[in-house]
């Protein structure tokens, strides 16, 4: 199964191809530590709905396994208010693994 | 890309921020792009915008069809109904068109995954057949319409492949489609707004070995090389061929820059009985030993035209890189190794889209021919007025009229050089000018002994003041440029100025990247220069050039 670093990886380039669709004004971060979900997460909420389809579909042609982030509350499921590249990873390599 | 920066909006039925954030991502964007509200099409189109205004309007059919939409829900469509919505929705968009500069108005889409049985194209109750006809009707209401233009998004949503729709998106965000159809439908946008606004390519430069035929034809000879036949490269090289020679039709100039004997080259192009291409298809050739990134500049100088306007195509890397670092505007695309891809590379390339087609258009190489006659005539005269005076010139000015109006439209849409203002005139503002005394338009043809150059220069005159009359319009296709047409064309203006009794003569120069030949006129012109406004007394007369003869007709005569 994936090892959060995979993940982690995978999470960035996601993150760096929507960057890729973006004026260079509004591109952001994506390093581990950069906050994307919640209390000053970068992404606006297009940007959310764009990054949980694209890691969808990523997380599905990198592994074969199919997981749903896009038809629940996101941050319902994260006990912290910020959500940064690498504590996402970490959830998301979680539950691929469990 | 223009002079006068425009606006874009982004008008649909469905949520186009992320089309906005990547086409705000490109350099090469000419306008500022808002979105209209969501899903507010008949409110975002029927408020009366600036005529700067350039609007995309994207829509899915079963907004504008309520019949459409009830066939998608398996129920039978009523299709004279369906086309009756069709008429409304086309009576917007035309209302529309005379408000804005432009619309751009993607074809609309079904989704292939839906399937509504072993009947979904048959003509009476078919779904798939609906939308075709309902596309169809749409088309033809709108034809005619020439600042509405039509983008094939059929082509996006291949390009996009599987994932062109996507349900997760349209459920979070009311976006039907992943942003590789909206890269695609980006590229497509700006290549139609580039070719309108005459930065669509006008000359191919191309290698011959392995380029224009198959094999090395100072080794193999020009019977061995291959060109048609039943042989998959030579038939490739054939379909290439006859490509090139259907844009040449289409205006776009064929020039060949080859290491080669020109002997044995030309021997080739003569001789083989296959070439599509024969000599008097291109408009200059460079076949020699010499370095190809010259060879392209030395014809780009000869045509007189912008590298911008020029694509060179070669199967050599090292030859492109060369010609890219020498010459970094003109485009070099990447070359398939595999020479059966190579005529559908050139017919990919998103850099050929023509909006108006004229007389002007199909006639190039003709024109760009007699030019090269002309500049080799120079050097039999020792002076530049000897050599004017040799040529014959008759300039013809006359008042705008309905016969030239389309091609008088599409040169001020493509002229970026010689250009005053670089102002875009949309078709209705050109038409209101028609009707208007106060705002006069003239045309101005050009010939010579070598040939005719066609509708070449517009001048534009505003004489509401009492006092002045003010230049709005002062273009000239590069191809007549340095001939004394250009201070004819001032001439005539300060004559009619002075006719409609206005004490001077202004014009505003609004510079862009490269309207700076209008501003070397001006420079030259004696017209006496504050800022960028240059101004002439017309109690002195502007004299009309002794090189060439000036035909005066209508009104102004």
């Amino acid at each position: 199964m994936p090892s959060p670093d995979a993940i982690e990886e995978l999470t960035r380039a996601v993150l760096a191809r929507l960057n890729d669709d973006l004026p260079a004004a509004d591109r952001f971060p994506t390093d581990p530590s950069t906050p994307i979900l919640g209390d000053g997460g970068v992404l606006d909420s297009l940007g959310v709905a764009n990054f949980i389809v694209g890691m969808e579909e990523a997380v599905e042609r990198a592994f074969g396994a199919p997981v749903s982030l896009s038809d629940q509350d996101l941050m319902g499921l994260f006990a912290e208010s910020t959500v940064t590249v690498r504590s996402f990873a970490a959830f998301l390599s979680n539950r691929l693994n469990t | 890309m223009e002079g006068v920066r425009r606006d874009l909006v982004l008008v649909s039925d469905f949520n186009l921020t992320n089309f906005a954030n990547i086409l705000r991502g490109r350099s090469d964007l000419p306008w500022e792009v808002r979105v209209a509200p969501l899903d507010q099409v008949v409110t975002s189109l029927s408020d009366p915008p600036s005529t700067k205004t350039s609007a995309f309007v994207w829509t899915r059919p079963e907004r504008i069809s309520t019949e459409y939409q009830k066939a998608l829900l398996y129920q039978p469509p009523d299709a004279s109904r369906a086309l009756a919505e069709v008429d409304a929705f086309a009576d917007l968009l035309q209302r529309a068109a005379q408000q804005h500069h432009a619309l751009y108005l993607p074809t609309w889409q079904a989704r292939a995954s839906d399937r509504f049985g072993a009947r979904e194209l048959d003509h009476a109750t078919g779904v798939h057949a609906l939308l075709a006809r309902m596309d169809l009707h749409l088309a033809e209401r709108l034809d005619g319409t020439t600042n509405i233009h039509r983008l094939n998004s059929t082509r996006w949503l291949q390009h996009a492949g599987e994932n062109a729709w996507s349900d997760r998106l349209w459920y979070l965000t009311k976006t039907p489609f992943s942003n590789a159809v909206f890269q695609a439908a980006a590229d497509d946008l700006l290549a139609v707004a580039g070719q309108l606004t005459g930065h669509a390519i006008k000359l191919i430069v191309l290698d011959l070995d392995d380029t224009l035929w198959g094999g090395i034809v100072g080794d193999d000879g020009w019977e061995n090389l291959h060109l048609g036949g039943h042989d998959p490269a030579g038939e490739s090289f054939v379909d290439l061929q006859r490509t090139l020679k259907g844009l040449k039709e289409r205006g776009v100039m064929l020039a060949i820059a080859s290491k080669n004997e020109r002997s044995t080259a030309l021997e080739a192009i003569a001789k083989h009985p296959e070439m599509v291409l024969r000599e008097s298809d291109f408009v200059a050739m460079r076949i020699d030993w010499n370095d190809k990134g010259a060879n392209v500049a030395d014809i780009i100088r000869e045509l007189n035209i912008g590298a911008r306007s020029v694509m060179f195509i070669d199967d050599n890397p090292v030859e492109r890189a060369r010609v890219r670092e020498f010459l970094p505007d003109v485009l070099v695309p990447e070359w398939p190794s595999n020479k059966l891809l190579y005529d559908r590379t050139l017919r990919s390339l998103p850099v050929f889209d023509l909006d108006t087609r004229s007389r002007e258009d199909s006639r190039r190489t003709e024109l760009y021919l007699a030019e090269a006659e002309r500049v080799r005539s120079r050097v039999d005269h020792t002076d530049v007025e000897t050599w004017l005076r040799s040529l014959g010139t008759v300039v013809e000015a006359k008042p705008l009229n309905d016969a030239d109006f389309a091609r008088v439209h599409q040169l001020f849409g493509k002229t970026n050089q010689f250009n005053l203002t670089t102002y875009r005139w949309t078709e209705k503002e050109l038409r209101d000018r028609m009707d208007d005394p106060q705002r006069p338009v003239w045309s101005f043809r050009v010939r010579d002994r070598f040939g005719d150059a066609g509708l070449t220069g517009i001048l534009g005159l505003d004489l509401h003041a009492p006092d002045k009359a003010v230049i709005t319009d002062l273009v000239l296709s590069c191809r007549v440029l340095g001939r004394k047409v250009e201070e004819t064309m001032l001439h005539v203006a300060i004559a009619q100025a002075r006719r409609a009794g206005k004490e001077r003569v202004e014009a505003h120069y609004l510079p862009t990247a490269k309207n700076k030949p209008c501003l070397d006129l001006l420079l030259r012109s004696g017209l006496q220069r504050t800022g960028d406004t240059f101004t002439w007394d017309t109690a002195r007369t502007y004299e009309q050039p002794g090189t060439l003869e000036l035909v005066m007709a209508g009104p102004i005569a």
